[in-house]
């Protein structure tokens, strides 16, 4: 799940449609050797033969003949320049500033959760120019051609990026995408109430299988991957992506310990339950509690929130920018994937956003000195090494699916 | 022969309507909990010849139904939620069906509208009321709080099964009154009041004559509300955030969330189906067979 | 208050036990529902803590009263639109539906009763995953708005027969057998005599169906697809274990209002024509004479 679907609307459901017919057919001639190169790296193969991207096993997406991006050095169109991402993912401030440098106009249109956007791209009548993308959907995307290699000659602002982002494990060479923000998965706390917090304990996610005092002021993130996936690294297992149905019952087992210990529930309102106090001890976004600020009654400063994540081997998210193979402003479209990745914009963005993008300006200890982030909350800002020593949540075969969801059913039977 | 087939072409675009959007999917449900799944985007694939059912799924999910497994825990549990809550809707709905029909005079007409009046405000929006007051700074605990009940306020919206079961009664017994009220009504006051004549006393002419002859609308109004019930999973989810509550509908709801395994969903559903087809179809027996000695 | 400790007092009197517990019902029943009213009308951001008195979530807000948030606005219309396109689509089929069945003689009458009523019994995660699954897979419907409209129709069809049956019955086939007798085809007796009386019981299934489909919350869940199909009770659903604000309280309000509006209409209509039933007792009985 992704941190902006706020549980609104929860039909995960890909009806059949256009662009999945194109996969297949599309990437055909390309099964072969993308084929023969999973096989080689050992990586699982997605749907429309493309391998799905692991840390260990970098993917570089295949090019295809009918799908070129575009020419360097052509004119920028006039707009309006449209847009497509998660609500409330962008600051309006950078885009009037972007609006106003290239005299354009700039039309935002909205979703709440993946499918939706998938369901509406793969459409085909939408008349997107940039998509804001997640890992999940990447290769599905570029199976069905739906998004189209962006040109690096537009793209200046790249070198401002984290070089372990310049060519990413999911996309090796940026051919299809940049960065746009990276945020782990932590434990928020409050330290007011919580005398146990995860900075007692030498493995920090002890403190949730030690909260019993805390009962019923404690909750996990409601998604299957990141709730399981913390089981699994409280166990001490570094691959957040195995299929091993042993070890993810063994973790499932774990949160339903939880259950019977503490009563914890399960939501993705952490960002305002715990400066309001409703839970003491949740699973939690780094973005999310950045923001606490906003939310913090009249009264308590937010200086009682606490965030931590593991030093080493966090669980790290990323998401991306993309420019879609229909855009009738692709020049346009990649000036404004380039304004973004502007350091001075990038800051502006993240100081509204609370997720961070991946710029190397974004000096974790400048950022708490200049206020953008409390002190007590520097653990929510993303370092370069945190990132390198990271683990992420990936994309599934579909056994693997069916494993963690059965895992999950056990864990909600209660 | 025109008029015969005047009445029956009236039905027919409601008839064909039910049949294409209510009787195939029922049969559709089937297709899917029997069919396969397809490799690439993990829709399911419904297998409609019955000759080429796979039983695998089905298979699976009986195995976890039995005692000790998940299902089997989350059904056990519906299973005493519904008889709970039910209980609490006719403990609750029954003396006041019995006062509106029977004695209310005055009142009568304006008691009536009050009753009415749940019954038409959006369930969903009840319970909006009720976690509003059950919030941790909500009035219930801020009076309970500076009655001296409770020394700091309770979470009744974290987890318990407590608050579940009365928001259940409180969302389902209006479903529940107005049938029993309907019945209560109809029971004509000669007979109380036979009764009466030959020396029963009030709560005697109650247990062996109101009771009775009300029993047959009491087993209608629990089957209208209890049915519906088995299948809630919003009621927990919007009271409760802990899988400590969950019913067989949020069971269900999981498995269509996404991922590949949405036959399992439609298997649940086809389980589920089938124990309140038995459910009804025991009432159906029963209210055959009162009919039958009535005659 | 004299009136009261006399009847209180009185022991041959109206059994007062239950006139307490049913008037204590009444207030459990009605009371908090008023509260979440109220507290609509918070000045705050609280949903519980009172803060004064202020219309801002309706207008006043210029980001997140109902009338200026997208979403909540988006959800006010949507619901609108379905209750709409239901009360068109299943209000004509369900009358036909009434009038063809009452009047069947035939073989088929029995089967399409029986169908007809088992919508009434299915619980609604079984037809909401019913119907997403048959169309997805087998008529191939987009989920939306179409969706939703279809599924609401299917489950409101059955209301409408059991609302226009009721009346159907008790008015009988004489004012038609007099005007065929007075030479009116049977078609033409059914346009300008049955119609005409069956007027309120049409007007009150339209405003039920209204009520339901406004209501509902499972089907129309199921068969949504993006944010710009939710409704209000989606809506409520989905924010209400957040912090949301006030604004929630609103929107919920003025479906609720609506919804009591139309079905008091409903009710004032068909009681004007009709002396012996009042609002739903008429659905009411229909309601108890399942059991038969």
């Amino acid at each position: 799940m992704h941190p902006r679907e706020r549980r609104t609307n929860r039909r995960h459901f890909l009806v059949g449609s256009a662009g999945a017919v194109a996969a297949l057919s599309g990437a055909d001639a390309l099964l072969q050797a993308a084929d023969a190169l999973a096989g080689r790296l050992g990586a699982p193969i997605g749907p429309g033969g493309i391998p799905l991207a692991r840390r260990g096993f970098p993917v570089t997406l295949p090019l295809y003949s009918d799908n070129d991006p575009i020419a360097s050095g052509r004119t920028t169109e006039k707009g309006p320049l449209n847009v497509f991402n998660w609500s409330d993912y962008v600051n309006p401030a950078v885009v009037k500033k972007f609006e106003k440098a290239y005299n354009v106009k700039v039309k935002v249109t909205t979703f709440e959760n993946e499918e939706e956007a998938l369901a509406k791209l793969t459409s085909g009548s939408a008349g997107f120019d940039v998509w804001f993308a997640t890992v999940d959907y990447l290769s599905r995307m570029v199976a069905g051609k739906l998004i189209q290699p962006v040109n690096h000659s537009y793209l200046p602002n790249l070198k401002n990026v984290w070089p372990q982002l310049q060519s990413p494990f999911y996309d090796v060479h940026s051919r299809y995408t940049v960065p746009y923000t990276v945020y782990t998965t932590g434990i928020a706390w409050r330290k007011d109430k919580v005398k146990t917090p995860p900075t007692a304990f030498k493995n920090g996610y002890d403190a949730f299988w030690h909260a019993q005092k805390y009962a019923g002021k404690v909750a996990i993130l409601d998604d299957q991957r990141e709730a399981i996936g913390m089981g699994l690294r409280h166990r001490g297992v570094g691959d957040v992506n195995t299929e091993n149905a042993k070890l993810v019952q063994a973790a499932a087992n774990d949160l339903k310990q939880l259950t019977k210990t503490v009563n914890v529930k399960t939501n993705t309102t952490q960002y305002t339950d715990v400066p309001t106090g409703a839970t003491w001890l949740g699973q939690s976004w780094s973005g999310d509690m950045a923001g606490a600020t906003y939310y913090m009654p009249k009264n308590v400063p937010v200086s009682v929130i606490g965030y931590w994540r593991p030093a080493k081997n966090a669980v790290v998210g990323s998401d991306m920018i993309t420019v879609l193979r229909g855009a009738k402003n692709p020049v346009l479209a990649h000036h404004f994937m380039n304004f973004l990745l502007d350091e001075k914009h990038g800051v502006e963005n993240f100081s509204y956003l609370g997720y961070m993008p991946p710029l190397k300006v974004i000096n974790p200890d400048k950022v708490i000195a200049q206020g953008y982030i409390p002190k007590n909350l520097g653990a929510t800002i993303v370092r370069e090494s945190d990132f390198a020593n990271a683990v992420s949540l990936l994309p599934l075969t579909q056994q693997g699916q069916a494993t963690w969801q059965n895992a999950w059913s056990a864990f909600k039977a209660g | 022969m025109r008029q015969r087939l005047l009445w029956p072409s009236f039905a027919l675009p409601g008839a064909i309507w039910l049949v294409l959007l209510f009787l195939v999917p029922t049969y559709a449900v089937l297709a899917v909990a029997f069919g396969s799944v397809d490799p690439i985007f993990s829709n399911p694939v419904p297998v409609w010849d019955p000759l080429h059912w796979q039983f695998d799924t089905m298979r699976d999910v009986l195995r976890q139904l039995r005692p000790g497994e998940p299902f089997w825990t989350v059904f056990v549990r519906t299973f005493v939620y519904v008889t709970l809550a039910l209980a609490g809707c006719l403990a609750i709905g029954y003396p006041v069906a019995y006062y509106l029909s029977r004695h209310a005079r005055r009142t009568k007409k304006l008691l009536l509208v009050l009753l009415i009046v749940p019954f038409w405000v959006s369930y969903l929006m009840r319970m909006l009321a009720w976690v509003g007051l059950l919030l941790p700074d909500g009035l219930v605990n801020r009076a309970l709080v500076d009655l001296g009940v409770l020394s700091h306020p309770y979470g009744w919206l974290d987890g318990q099964a407590s608050s579940v079961i009365f928001a259940l009664v409180y969302g389902y017994v209006p479903y529940l009154i107005l049938p029993l009220y309907a019945t209560l009504d109809r029971i004509e006051r000669s007979v109380l009041e036979a009764g009466r004549d030959l020396g029963a006393s009030p709560l005697h002419t109650f247990l062996h004559v109101t009771l009775p002859l009300s029993k047959h609308g009491i087993m209608a109004a629990s089957v209208l509300v209890a049915l519906p019930m088995f299948g809630d999973y919003y009621t927990n989810d919007v009271i409760s955030g802990s899988p400590r509550t969950t019913m067989i509908g949020n069971q269900i709801n999981l498995f269509f969330q996404g991922g590949p395994q949405r036959t399992v969903g439609a298997s649940l559903v086809v389980v589920l189906s089938v124990l309140l087809a038995a459910l009804m179809s025991y009432y159906l027996w029963v209210t055959v067979r009162a009919s039958r000695d009535l005659v | 208050m004299k009136r009261f400790l006399d009847w209180w007092a009185n022991p041959w009197g109206q059994p007062r036990t239950l006139a307490v517990v049913t008037w204590l019902y009444m207030l459990w029943a009605i009371v908090p529902v008023c509260i979440a009213v109220l507290f609509s009308f918070n000045d705050g951001r609280s949903r519980s803590v009172w803060q004064g008195f202020s219309t801002r979530w309706y207008w006043g807000d210029p980001d997140q009263s109902v009338l200026h948030d997208p979403a909540l606005r988006g959800a006010l219309e949507q619901t609108l639109k379905l209750a709409g396109l239901a009360m068109l689509i299943a209000v004509p089929l369900g009358v036909g539906l009434a009038i063809g069945l009452t009047r069947w003689r035939g073989f088929g009458a029995r089967p399409v009763n029986f169908l007809m009523l088992f919508p009434l019994v299915t619980p609604e995660i079984v037809m909401a995953v019913s119907l997403l699954l048959v169309f997805v897979s087998l008529y191939k419907i987009q989920l939306g708005t179409t969706a939703q409209a279809l599924g609401q129709v299917t489950f409101s069809i059955s209301y409408v027969v059991l609302v226009v049956r009721g009346r159907l019955l008790s008015v009988g086939r004489q004012y038609e057998e007099a005007a065929r007798d007075l030479g009116a085809s049977t078609l033409g007796a059914l346009r300008l005599v049955l119609l005409p009386l069956l007027a309120p019981a049409i007007f009150a299934s339209l405003m039920v169906v209204f009520a339901l489909s406004v209501d509902d919350f499972v089907v129309t869940d199921y068969l949504s697809s993006n944010s710009s199909t939710q409704t209000v009770p989606i809506k409520i659903y989905s924010s209400v274990r957040g912090t949301t604000t006030p604004a929630l309280n609103a929107l919920a309000t003025v479906m609720v209002v609506a919804t009591l509006v139309a079905v008091t209409f409903a009710a004032l209509v068909y009681r004007r024509f009709n002396k012996l039933q009042q609002g739903g007792g008429g659905a009411v009985s229909e309601l108890a004479a399942l059991e038969a």
